[in-house]
């Protein structure tokens, strides 16, 4: 029965229904990665509108393109917060802290040393590359990456599943 | 190989803050070396999992402001007749036998590019350029042949006298 309402849809509400499908799966995800970021409902809202509407428009890349539809998705809405992350003076890690504080979010980012908070806050919320970070914090590029690679086994102990690679 | 996944390459692939050269080495990798390609979902999986600790539900009306530009997004796109949308499909008409279209029945009007509407007027102004040469000359040289005919008649009463 399914099948035989495919084929009655056009090629149009086929991409609709299955943005959609992304959106209903997604959509609370996502909106909850860009309030943080932007600390603003209304504004989250408008991103990502945005970031779904592009979704639509480049539906046929989007698919191709390799990895989990949500890193896709936020990948867009990293590109879509790009003015908004230029906008940023500084990478204010304790006013990020203070926003995600009381979220489930937060007993990971409360685990993590000083310089482990400042580079995923920095990437996570401030869409900074490691070149940024490593001339910031006065390092160099991979000590930066190592650095993310410890703040994400922090976050993968803690939510307990212990098998880091 | 575990070395390039303790580098935390990956890492900075998923939260999309490598370089394009970085990004292409890790999906090359990844193709390549299936440990790199576990690594890579447990990260995405982890990702999620970052996501789904600060989800919110979206209000209850963005769908349908998304639904609306998208609809908006398609009646801008402009879209080539289905009828060559798929060069394995044959082009419906009325006889069933024929390749050709019947375009003719169809509209009576036709589409040209934009850039014909310059090449027109420009073959309506040398039109007009040629047209006053044309008037200009026409009466120049019925002028001349009336010249000749007076000349012609005042030498042959030249000639009589």
């Amino acid at each position: 029965m399914n099948t035989r309402l495919q084929h009655l849809q056009t090629p149009a509400q086929l991409k609709t229904n299955a943005v959609q499908g992304l959106y209903n799966k997604y959509a609370g995800l996502l909106l909850g990665y860009i309030d943080s970021v932007v600390n603003d409902g209304e504004q989250a809202e408008k991103y990502l509108i945005e970031t779904f509407n592009e979704v639509a428009m480049r539906f046929e890349e989007f698919s191709k393109l390799q990895g989990s539809e949500y890193c896709k998705l936020q990948l867009i809405a990293r590109k879509k917060l790009w003015t908004f992350f230029n906008s940023l003076q500084q990478c204010d890690v304790a006013e990020t802290i203070k926003k995600i504080a009381g979220s489930a979010f937060d007993k990971h980012i409360s685990q993590m040393s000083d310089m482990q908070q400042k580079v995923f806050c920095g990437v996570h919320y401030h869409g900074k590359n490691t070149a940024t970070l490593a001339a910031e914090l006065n390092t160099t590029e991979p000590e930066i990456r190592k650095v993310l690679k410890q703040a994400f086994s922090i976050i993968r102990n803690n939510s307990g599943d212990a098998g880091v690679y | 190989m575990q070395e390039y996944i303790n580098s935390g390459i990956l890492e900075t692939y998923v939260l999309g803050c490598a370089t394009e050269q970085e990004a292409k080495e890790v999906l090359y990798m990844m193709e390549k070396h299936p440990e790199v390609r576990d690594a890579l979902r447990e990260l995405e999986a982890d990702m999620e999992r970052i996501a789904g600790n600060m989800a919110i539900t979206p209000p209850a009306g963005t769908w349908n402001k998304i639904e609306k530009e998208i609809d908006e997004i398609e009646l801008r796109t402009p879209r080539e007749p289905a009828i060559y949308s798929d060069p394995g499909q044959k082009a419906p008409s009325n006889k069933p036998t024929s390749d050709y279209i019947d375009i003719e029945s169809e509209s009576t009007h036709m589409r040209v590019h934009k850039g014909w509407k310059w090449v027109l007027l420009a073959i309506f102004v040398l039109g007009k350029i040629f047209l006053g040469f044309a008037i200009y000359y026409y009466f120049e040289s019925r002028q001349a042949k009336e010249q000749v005919q007076d000349l012609k008649t005042e030498l042959k009463q030249l000639k009589s006298n």
